[in-house]
């Protein structure tokens, strides 16, 4: 089985949403940018802002054990909204919704609890 | 059901290697252009625990075998739930995966987990995988195998490109805290 190259993956619309989130490399910096596209190019925006805030809050304090703080609530909250309208018109929310019923509460049970 | 599983060890502190798992797919992994979207879905801490809860969508590009494609139809992108689980006091990672797409045929259940390795735990992380992987389409047995080999043959092939995707993620974090840090001190000096 032969693995496809990037350059063969990368077709236009794709390189179009990584463009969102590439930056040159003098501006690189740890807690600002260089994330992920969101499968919702209207919602690149907000998703950058609040992946950036949540790299840091977890970098700086919740490594540190600061768990408890949440500096990000709001931006997620403004990203969330934005997503949601997306999954829901795309249907994957009801996708979701199936794994999280037919999975997630194992694995809670096994993963949540203090070790 | 077929199993696949793997494990090596990160010349990186559990830290790091945690902080950089967040971006994994990020640009700086030239490996991970199959994977076009990481949304997250909802993220809380345990108040009783400290234990980090995120569920995340991963949206991928993948080229699937023509083959494959012509039983199972449908198209080349499909979606990923992921639900990962950090323990910062036990200092560990837990990632659970499930496939979204052609999940009535194909079941995949991938568990990821990175921890403090115990030989050297300050500098070295151990990574594990293991992923499950059920034909469920009715019919032939011989069907179901083909489908289920092909997918560890899948399996094996990208976990050895994301090992090596995410060391350069590891690589780029490093040389950046790096920098950020000496900015940070010349600031202070200044």
């Amino acid at each position: 089985m032969k693995i496809q190259g990037p350059e063969k993956n990368v077709n236009g619309e794709m390189q179009e949403k990584y463009k969102v989130c590439r930056i040159s490399s003098d501006k690189l910096s740890p807690i600002t940018s260089n994330m992920a596209a969101s499968i919702a190019p209207e919602c690149n925006d907000i998703k950058e802002k609040y992946d950036t805030c949540f790299l840091k809050w977890y970098s700086e304090k919740y490594l540190r054990g600061n768990t408890s703080s949440n500096d990000c609530e709001a931006l997620f909250k403004n990203y969330k909204g934005c997503l949601n309208k997306v999954l829901k018109e795309r249907g994957i929310d009801a996708m979701v919704d199936d794994a999280r019923k037919s999975g997630s509460s194992e694995t809670d049970a096994e993963f949540l609890k203090k070790s | 059901m077929k199993v696949f599983s793997s494990g090596c060890t990160f010349d990186y502190s559990w830290d790091e290697v945690s902080t950089a798992n967040w971006r994994k797919y990020c640009p700086w992994n030239d490996k991970s252009t199959h994977v076009v979207g990481v949304d997250t879905l909802s993220r809380t801490v345990d108040p009783a625990t400290g234990i980090l809860r995120t569920e995340r969508l991963i949206t991928c590009d993948q080229s699937v075998p023509q083959w494959v494609l012509s039983i199972l139809g449908g198209t080349n992108t499909s979606h990923v739930y992921e639900v990962s689980y950090v323990d910062p006091v036990a200092k560990k990672v837990t990632m659970c995966s499930t496939n979204l797409t052609w999940s009535n045929v194909l079941s995949v259940r991938e568990t990821v987990i990175y921890r403090q390795s115990s030989l050297s735990p300050a500098t070295t992380t151990e990574f594990s995988q293991e992923a499950k992987i059920t034909a469920l389409c009715g019919g032939w047995q011989k069907i179901k195998n083909k489908v289920e080999e092909a997918s560890v043959d899948r399996f094996r092939e990208n976990a050895k490109i994301g090992r090596e995707g995410f060391e350069t993620v590891l690589e780029m974090s490093r040389r950046v805290f790096g920098e950020q840090r000496e900015l940070e001190k010349q600031r202070l000096q200044s």
